[in-house]
């Protein structure tokens, strides 16, 4: 792939500034935004959350709201277009900070500025070094997913999940101070800021010049018109999506109307060489073996593991655990580690191996995104026609609000589902393989040392997409 | 329209040096309050330089004043195509990871020093009219003793304090 082309077509450069139309900007500039997005979704999660609780543990899942809404349509609507199109733009509507924000801001909507700053209510601590990372959210995650076999069956489990990520929000929005809870601790928060370096949306300034004149910085330590960026970042001189919420705080508060959100072409964020770390490696490397461990488990012909994974019995259960764990946590970090090894070996170049691991991880964001894509398909396929049920009846007490309480179960598209699911697997696969020859270039330097370096990195990625196409397809 | 510095006459460029010093006082000043809930030693060092430049500014002005005297001059920093000095943090995630020290403040007031000495200094070989050789040359000096001061306050920095 030639340096500089995504996929040797597009200019890694290119960008399209959706804010040159007056009426986005407009929108984007206004305090509606997100918070008339994000009241919406509060409505919608309240009726999430009593429906798992009306729902209980016996409630069928696919006539539950909540299970349906939240399982179903929006995981797969975060992975099929919310993070590859729009970066992180769920968090910019996700309820469930909101309750924490609002007491923080003690106001919904305007701005508390008052004797030259931002006015916070709360301890606003800082949150320790130590977790400054993504460590929290890989294991908090993992762990979240221990319990996957109970969230799409038992209404009860959903609604515990929720209510407990809402109480820890508010909790530490009163001891930490901005989007703390988000940065470190949502478990739905790690994987959308890596994943999101791959979507083809972002948030930027437009002219850094324009900035570095700039004495007042507004962007980072708010105005009247906006509060400072509450994801922490200094808006002016971030270079990829990982941590930007795109809560467009920083659109409002530039006092030089300096901020833009542009689409580009994918993947370029995978190539920003700073910042990368074995959290984030940790992060790839966990979001493709939950993949693995999901399909086989839930789409696949081994219904030992289904029922491991429903608690059937406890020591299965602890098995899944157990197995699910040791997968994503050693044996497939131990393989990459084997591939990584061996491209260090073959490209001959002293790079500390630490360095060619974590780089090269990164690598294997489009295919994993790709991989939860196909899987998706597998979910909203075979099952979209179940959503219809469930917003007519949202707590299975009789009611049909739209008409479409008795519309029978209807799969889509299930005879081509594993071509769909292959050829997602194959674009995925393309990327990887195009952000793999250029981490290469990065990595190693020297060109012929970077094609030497490359070929086993390369190995691992076709192999781990012709094994999951063999677990999609059979 | 902005013009270059190497085109203004020697009294402007004196006059844009004082601006600079001003701007990148109020800059630090900001870096200041940036920083200040976060990590207050960072806030302190962005203090303590923003004091350094206002006194390289008064400096700078008392060297306007013994040539030009009470002459007035309107250009500004914001009026030259050129950034000089201007202090960055370039790290936009410094406040997620928690990098923020007190050891990076000063080494932000080493880097803009240190890129003005060379602009200054390749201005000096680049221009042809004695007068204004001089003063960039003088600028560069100037430039020079700002820079070993920060470096100082950077080697006054705990050695152990993590980055």
């Amino acid at each position: 792939m030639r340096d500089g082309l995504v996929l040797g077509l597009i200019p890694e450069t290119w960008r399209f500034e959706l804010t040159q139309f007056p009426w986005v900007r407009r929108l984007l500039k206004s305090r509606w935004m997100p918070l008339g997005l994000i009241l919406f979704n509060v409505f919608l999660f309240t009726v999430i959350l009593m429906a798992g609780f009306f729902g209980g543990l016996t409630s069928p899942g696919n006539y539950n709201f909540g299970i349906m809404i939240v399982w179903i349509l929006w995981w797969v609507l975060l992975m099929t277009v919310l993070v590859p199109v729009l970066s992180r733009f769920w968090c910019t509507m996700c309820p469930l900070p909101f309750l924490g924000e609002w007491l923080q801001r003690l106001r919904l909507f305007g701005v508390r500025y008052e004797r030259g700053r931002n006015l916070y209510f709360g301890l606003n601590k800082r949150w320790p070094k130590s977790l400054s990372n993504m460590w929290l959210m890989n294991i908090l995650f993992l762990a979240t997913t221990f319990a996957s076999g109970f969230f799409t069956v038992r209404p009860a489990a959903t609604f515990v999940l929720l209510a407990a990520i809402i109480a820890l929000s508010v909790v530490l929005s009163l001891i930490y101070r901005a989007r703390t809870f988000c940065l470190y601790v949502c478990p739905v928060s790690g994987f959308q800021g890596l994943y999101s370096n791959f979507a083809l949306t972002e948030v930027r300034v437009k002219d850094p010049e324009i900035c570095a004149r700039h004495k007042t910085k507004g962007c980072v330590v708010g105005n009247e018109r906006g509060y400072g960026c509450p994801w922490l970042l200094l808006p002016y001189a971030f270079r990829r999506n990982t941590y930007c919420g795109m809560c467009f705080e920083c659109l409002k508060t530039c006092e030089y109307d300096n901020m833009a959100v542009n689409l580009r072409p994918p993947g370029v964020d995978l190539l920003v060489d700073e910042k990368r770390g074995l959290d984030e490696a940790y992060k790839a490397l966990i979001m493709l073996g939950i993949a693995v461990v999901f399909f086989v488990t839930f789409q696949g012909p081994w219904g030992t593991l289904k029922d491991w994974a429903n608690a059937a019995t406890l020591s299965g259960y602890l098995a899944f655990i157990g197995l699910h764990a040791s997968w994503n946590l050693i044996v497939l970090p131990a393989i990459f580690l084997l591939f990584t090894w061996v491209a260090r070996r073959a490209a001959r170049q002293a790079v500390p191996l630490k360095k060619v691991y974590v780089n090269f991880s990164y690598a294997t964001v489009p295919l994993g995104l790709a991989a939860w894509i196909a899987f998706s398909l597998g979910i909203i396929l075979p099952n979209g026609s179940y959503l219809l049920h469930v917003l007519s009846d949202p707590f299975a007490w009789g009611w049909d609000l739209f008409g479409t309480a008795h519309f029978p179960w209807t799969p889509v598209l299930t005879g081509i589902m594993p071509y769909l699911m292959i050829l997602t697997l194959l674009v995925g696969l393309l990327f990887s393989i195009d952000i793999a020859l250029k981490i290469a270039r990065q990595t190693f330097v020297e060109p012929e040392a970077a094609v030497r370096g490359a070929f086993p990195i390369l190995g691992f990625l076709g192999a781990t997409t012709f094994g999951l196409m063999w677990l999609f397809v059979g | 329209m902005k013009r270059s510095l190497a085109e203004l006459s020697p009294q402007e460029v004196l006059t844009v040096a004082i601006w600079i010093e001003e701007r990148n006082a109020r800059i630090y000043e900001n870096y200041a309050e940036m920083f200040e809930w976060y990590e207050p030693d960072a806030a302190r060092a962005f203090r303590e330089m923003a004091e350094e430049e206002r006194e390289h500014g008064r400096r700078l002005a008392a060297l306007y004043a013994g040539r030009y005297g009470e002459a007035a001059c309107e250009v500004t920093d914001a009026d030259i195509q050129e950034l000089v000095e201007v202090p960055v943090v370039e790290d936009g995630e410094a406040l997620i990871y928690d990098r923020a020290s007190r050891r990076q403040a000063f080494d932000v007031g080493v880097q803009a020093e240190r890129r003005a000495r060379a602009f200054y200094a390749e201005l000096v070989e680049r221009t042809a009219d004695p007068a204004l050789r001089a003063l960039f040359d003088e600028l560069a000096r100037v430039e020079s003793e700002h820079e070993a001061f920060f470096v100082r306050k950077l080697a006054e920095v705990d050695p152990s304090e993590n980055a």
